[in-house]
């Protein structure tokens, strides 16, 4: 039984080591952001990759938070009377919370592990090193494009997922519980403002920038070995989870 | 090649996509009563106690929203706060001896500015004052005076005037 | 003749395209090269033999400029490879091919856009000359029917001509070739063999083999080192290694179980092993 102190430290020092290669691969791969926006077809591609694709898991579960937000909803603003609420409540929760956690923690699920385990792979294959022999630099050609496919992409899945999730609350509340239709949508208005919009939409993107930048870092920097790659998409999942939660109070103390 | 077409139309369409659903978002579901992008003018208010009043809170007259609170500010020397108040142009026929008082939306709702129409025919124009306001209800002298009128009229024995919004 | 073990660049550098001189290497504290010198001759095929974890690969990347030596210089084309900055660097780069022993072949692109990818990335040429030079490039590895194919659908040794295609698209000066036979059945190895040969000769450059293969790289090596223990063991005609008093040279050549190289890994006394755990059930 080796010394716990000494095994603690060690892996504060592998947590500091990794975090420290996270933030200057980050800064490398913010610098040259700029530079690969002159090369839109790779990134359309990669909004194509992250975004499009991940359309019908984003409006089905969105679809399914909205109805089961009515559903909890109503019971819970029954037992108040208020449940011409509904629609405010929901709106506001959708808008400010779980629209952009949702949705960030289910884009980590789809699209982070794709980028993952497709530059994993990369590196595993040596095509990153062919590259680098041929001159071509693997940031700037295979993993910013990836990264700014990601931060396209958050904002309007989100923006989606709230729209797709309303319909939901509404589906459930007015058609099936009977909620007041007018009542629903006019309270709704009176209650929301832009600002409340704009917060989802901030965290939509600061949500975005962490979790692609986390998947491209890991699938980088994988071990070149199935395990490797492997390992790297549970550790994207993981890291994207706990970031985007912890983003999320900081945002929303910076914001109320 | 072919293949690539088909991406940037789902991509296309994807973005638009999106961009239709935050445009849904800030359309549908916040406050258009008022669009500050339109014309309006300035009129100012002076307080003793602006209570719990924001800026952005609105300004309504008989329950019709017209304009925002654009600033409240404090003067030095007169010891009270300034309230600045935007009006929709569309209504420029306020008669400039209302009264503007800080009301509270339902029990717990935020506070706005309550205009009560005057009888004069002068309307208000930019940069005019309100003559005649009404300060916030603080609920501490709300309290204190519902008890003082209780401990004054225990000798009159005539039920104490319910307090008055 | 021979030259002694230890080998020596005293070929002068005026006649080498690339060369390593007293190079120190080690990975995660275990030394890869100790004190390495090795002349690449312009115009010649040379090859780089030795056993396994002699740090083969690794040679290619200190030679592509990817890896730094801890000691000692890498030269190519007369100038040292870590002196220089990152666009000069890329510039070197442009005028070397290398062969990655999985082909590395990009798996999202198509082969006629794996070859032509280099092209695109460098050059801004019209599409036309693009296509011929491509075309080009696949027919002299003999798959100019494959362009529409994707990676995925090759055999192991047509993806490797193919990578070989991608290589010499850019028409460099010098080849590296990353274990080109490795995996491969007798028909591919041949093919490659012929390639790598002709290539050499018909395009006027100088390759570089890494490899284990001592059959297949004997019969077309100019000159070839051998690697053991992080420096070089011996230099020579494949006809001269063969005639190599030394015996780490010999196991090699001869592809022999034992000898220099263990065949047992370090472990304790036999017996005493099987003894000591008949006693302790």
């Amino acid at each position: 039984m080796t010394g716990l102190p000494a095994e603690l430290a060690a892996s504060l020092a592998r947590f500091l080591e990794r975090l420290g290669g996270m933030t200057r691969f980050s800064g490398r791969v913010l610098l040259q952001s700029p530079v690969a926006l002159l090369r839109p077809r790779l990134v359309v591609e990669q909004v194509y990759n992250t975004g499009a694709l991940s359309l019908v898991i984003i409006m089905t579960c969105g679809l399914f938070v909205g109805m089961v937000l009515g559903l909890q909803g109503h019971d819970l603003l029954q037992r108040f009377g208020s449940e011409d609420a509904l629609g405010t409540g929901a709106a506001l929760s959708l808008l400010k919370e779980l629209g952009p956690v949702v949705t960030a923690l289910l884009f980590a699920g789809r699209a982070g592990t794709a980028l993952a385990s497709e530059l994993g792979l990369m590196r595993a294959t040596d095509q990153l090193s062919a590259m680098e022999v041929m001159a071509v630099d693997p940031m700037r050609r295979v993993v910013v494009p990836r990264f700014l496919g990601g931060v396209i992409a958050m904002p309007l899945l989100t923006a989606i997922f709230i729209a797709v999730a309303l319909y939901g609350v509404q589906l459930i509340g007015v058609q099936f519980l009977g909620v007041d239709q007018g009542q629903f949508w006019s309270q709704m208005r009176g209650a929301v403002e832009l600002d409340d919009v704009m917060e989802g939409l901030i965290k939509g993107v600061a949500f975005g920038v962490a979790c692609s930048l986390i998947a491209v870092f890991e699938g980088y920097n994988a071990q070149p070995t199935a395990e490797g790659v492997g390992r790297a998409t549970t550790r994207t999942v993981v890291i994207s989870a706990v970031v985007t939660l912890v983003l999320d109070y900081i945002l929303t103390a910076l914001m109320l | 090649m072919r293949q690539s077409r088909t991406i940037d139309i789902s991509t296309g369409l994807f973005v638009l996509l999106g961009f239709a659903a935050i445009l849904f978002l800030v359309t549908q579901i916040t406050n258009r009563e008022f669009s500050l992008r339109s014309e309006s003018y300035r009129v100012q208010a002076q307080f003793e106690n602006v209570g719990g009043l924001k800026p952005g809170a609105p300004v309504s007259m008989a329950g019709v929203t017209i304009g925002r609170v654009e600033a409240i500010g404090y003067d030095m020397n007169l010891y009270k706060a300034i309230v600045t108040l935007r009006i929709d142009s569309s209504y420029d026929q306020i008669p400039n001896d209302s009264d503007a008082s800080i009301l509270t939306a339902g029990l717990l709702g935020g506070q706005y500015i309550g205009i009560s129409p005057g009888g004069s025919d002068q309307p208000f124009r930019d940069g005019d004052k309100v003559e005649f306001v009404q300060d916030a209800i603080v609920l501490e002298n709300l309290i204190s005076k519902y008890l003082f009128s209780q401990a004054g009229s225990r000798e009159e024995s005539a039920p104490a005037p319910a307090p008055t919004e | 003749m021979l030259q002694p073990a230890g080998g020596d660049a005293s070929t002068a550098d005026s006649d080498n395209v690339a060369s390593l001189h007293g190079v120190d290497y080690s990975i995660g504290g275990k030394a890869v090269f100790r004190g390495l010198d090795i002349g690449i001759r312009r115009g010649d095929v040379t090859a780089i033999m030795g056993p396994s974890g002699t740090g083969k690969t690794t040679l290619l990347r200190l030679i592509t400029g990817q890896l730094r030596p801890a000691q000692g210089r890498v030269v190519v084309e007369g100038r040292d490879v870590a002196g220089l900055s990152r666009p000069e660097l890329f510039a070197l780069r442009r005028r070397m091919g290398m062969l990655f022993q999985n082909g590395a072949l990009l798996t999202d692109l198509d082969v006629f856009e794996n070859v032509a990818f280099p092209l695109r990335e460098h050059a801004r040429l019209p599409e036309r000359l693009v296509r011929n030079l491509v075309l080009a490039k696949l027919h002299a590895v003999g798959l100019r029917g494959a362009a529409r194919l994707m990676p995925q659908e090759l055999s192991g040794g047509m993806g490797r001509r193919v990578a070989l295609a991608r290589a010499i698209v850019m028409d460099p000066q010098i080849l590296l070739y990353d274990e080109p036979f490795a995996g491969l059945d007798p028909i591919s190895m041949g093919v490659v063999m012929r390639l790598i040969r002709s290539l050499n000769d018909a395009l006027g450059i100088s390759s570089v083999v890494v490899t284990h293969d001592v059959r297949e790289i004997s019969q077309i090596a100019d000159v070839s080192y051998i690697l053991s223990d992080g420096r070089v063991v011996a230099r020579g005609t494949p006809a001269e290694l063969r005639e190599h008093p030394s015996p780490v040279v010999h196991q090699f050549m001869e592809g022999l179980a034992d000898g220099p190289v263990n065949f047992h890994y370090p472990a304790p006394d036999y017996r005493e092993q099987l003894l000591d755990r008949s006693e302790a059930a």
